[in-house]
């Protein structure tokens, strides 16, 4: 995860829905659940933004990382911030806050980053970046 | 020290891809580490109760193979201390004992009113035996 990474960072946010369930005994949000926030937000970002072209080409994860900051409570007014933060051949980075505006105030509750790779599932072995998608994710957010 | 739990995949944990979503290692990975923790005699609501809450700080997946529906597979850990503050649990899971599936390195400290607190001596016992 990048070092002193902020909002100002980031040109994509996207509302995250907290359900009741996703509750642990002390009345916080799971561990588990933030894979989920962050599953929904790149979701979210490749529909909206990248225009993923999901019958063409898939995504599989290859590695994930947490940095858990503060609780998240039923209550929080929750966004995920997203961003491309690398590029490679196959494989690309997209890092992650969780963000609660609550009366205005911006508090960061969690860090992340994915690795992803394209998988073509035809062949059922990873494949290049499509070439538009990744144009689109360079030129959003100025790699 | 080391530890290991048995598992099987249910039909519910599985995505559209057929395989296991990301997020539900997660859940085998914390229930591997409570099992521990329980095997060791450390019960979280009485921890809880005392006002001492152990919590993940920090989480790192590497996703290697996928499990799909019906795979049998263990989750093992070890654990280790690192400075005053920081229990590092290493965890792996291997489907059939042999097929590794990811590694994961999980962060954990105490607390007590939020802000991270030396576990009292029965914690660190427990934890070394």
């Amino acid at each position: 995860m990048s070092k002193n990474i902020s909002l100002n960072d980031f040109k994509y946010k996207t509302p995250i829905p907290i359900r009741f369930s996703d509750m642990d005994l002390f009345g916080h949000a799971n561990n588990a659940i933030f894979l989920t926030y962050f599953e929904q937000a790149r979701s979210n970002y490749w529909n909206e933004i990248i225009k993923w072209d999901w019958n063409a080409m898939g995504i599989i994860l290859a590695k994930a990382e947490v940095e858990f900051l503060k609780p998240i409570v039923l209550n929080d007014e929750l966004f995920a911030y997203v961003r491309t933060s690398r590029i490679g051949n196959s494989s690309w980075d997209i890092e992650y806050l969780l963000v609660t505006h609550n009366n205005d105030e911006a508090v960061i509750k969690a860090k992340g980053k994915t690795i992803q790779v394209c998988f073509d599932y035809k062949s059922n072995q990873s494949a290049p970046i499509p070439e538009r998608e990744k144009q689109t994710m360079i030129n959003f957010d100025g790699l | 020290m080391s530890f290991s739990l048995n598992f099987e995949v249910r039909d519910y944990e599985c995505d559209m891809q057929g395989i296991v979503n990301n997020a539900v290692y997660q859940n085998y990975l914390e229930h591997a580490r409570h099992k521990f923790l329980q095997s060791v005699g450390l019960d979280f609501a009485q921890l809880h109760h005392e006002g001492i809450d152990p919590v993940v700080y920090r989480i790192e997946i590497d996703y290697k193979k996928s499990l799909k529906s019906g795979d049998v597979f263990s989750v093992s850990l070890t654990m280790e201390r690192e400075g005053n503050l920081k229990f590092i649990f290493n965890q792996s899971i291997f489907k059939n004992n042999t097929e590794l599936i990811l590694k994961a390195k999980v962060v954990a400290v105490f607390t007590a009113n939020g802000k991270p607190i030396v576990p009292p001596q029965k914690v660190i016992d427990a934890l070394a035996y």
